[in-house]
């Protein structure tokens, strides 16, 4: 772990393609329950 | 030394050398483009609920916190790319909270995300740096705290209840009080929570965070705390103006003039008018001799 944290080129790289992934599973996510009709805002919100 | 000619700012050279920092910027944009403008929606339109709206402070403060980080953008590159694991817990945190059923977890989910990703690059000097952007993305973002505090206010609710009467009572008219209630010739006003001045406050003290960061007045403590203590005074005081002036307009008959200061424009222009008295604080404080100079020999 403590390599992936550290200052060199690779684990800096590494740190950003793990949040690349895990930003893009939660878009894909997202866009599947919006597809499906789960997206939370498709449901009136109380005003 | 032989000085290297610097190249003019291009996008396309700026995303082959940053392509893994754009794609995480789209990405965010792509998440949480969508809230943002749900938020600014609701704010500009009222179709948000109430305690939402008592965010929406948002519309200047969340720009202002872009601008801050755009701003700091070469200091950011210049640190060195130390990562914190707690940057990844709430990396994770942050999106397991956006694909949540519950609206205010997803509010939330965008604060968390972002500390998380500045933890998650940079370490703590990458939050160190952001912090004030983060903060006024933090207080913006709208949850159910007013919900928890509105109880609370009853106390400033029946203080300015009370005085609106007794202005209203010098002016000649005929007026009762009772408890949050003012009633004028048969007919009532209620200084309800939100007219009690907590979103005002809650602006005001936004605000005034921003000019104390944007005029560095924040290295000067006693002016902080005058400064702070000026806006509670101001907002407490200027609400008890308007409340009077409402009453005035509903006792009277003049249901046009109320529905103008009350949910027209006219409640705008007040906003304007007590948020304007603030910059005009900020600087006088600011032409004050600050008590270090008044000590030096």
């Amino acid at each position: 772990m403590n390599k992936l944290l550290a200052e060199s080129p690779w684990a800096r790289r590494s740190r950003l393609l793990a949040t690349i992934v895990v930003l893009t599973i939660a878009m894909v996510i997202s866009v599947s329950n919006y597809v499906t009709g789960n997206w939370v805002w498709a449901t009136p919100q109380p005003s | 030394m032989i000085e290297t000619p610097q190249k003019p700012f291009s996008i396309h050279r700026f995303a082959q050398h940053h392509a893994t920092e754009v794609a995480i910027a789209a990405l965010a944009v792509i998440l949480y483009g969508p809230l943002l403008i749900h938020w600014c929606d609701g704010w500009l339109t009222k179709s948000i609920s109430i305690e939402h709206e008592y965010f929406s402070h948002g519309l200047i403060g969340l720009p202002f916190a872009g601008y801050l980080a755009w701003i700091k953008r070469n200091k950011w590159q210049a640190l060195p790319s130390h990562g914190h694991l707690v940057g990844g817990v709430l990396l994770i945190t942050g999106m397991l909270l956006y694909l949540s059923p519950m609206v205010d977890l997803i509010n939330l989910s965008l604060p968390i995300t972002l500390t998380g990703l500045c933890l998650w690059l940079k370490g703590l000097k990458g939050v160190k740096l952001m912090v004030f952007p983060l903060l006024l993305v933090f207080l913006a973002t709208p949850n159910e705290i007013p919900y928890l505090i509105a109880p609370y206010t009853l106390p400033l609710q029946k203080f300015i209840a009370g005085v609106a009467g007794f202005l209203l009572w010098q002016m000649g008219m005929d007026v009762t009080v009772e408890q949050i209630y003012i009633y004028v010739n048969d007919r009532i006003v209620e200084v309800a929570p939100y007219c009690a001045g907590l979103k005002m406050l809650f602006t005001s003290l936004y605000a005034g965070m921003m000019l104390t960061y944007w005029t560095e007045l924040w290295k000067q403590r006693e002016k902080v705390v005058a400064f702070f203590v000026g806006i509670i005074a101001l907002s407490v005081i200027a609400n008890i103006m308007r409340n009077t002036v409402l009453t005035f307009f509903h006792g009277t008959g003049r249901d046009a003039a109320f529905a103008w200061f009350h949910e027209g424009w006219g409640g705008d222009v007040y906003s304007a008018l007590l948020l304007g008295s603030l910059i005009i604080l900020v600087h006088q404080l600011d032409r004050l001799p600050s008590p270090q100079q008044d000590s030096a020999p």
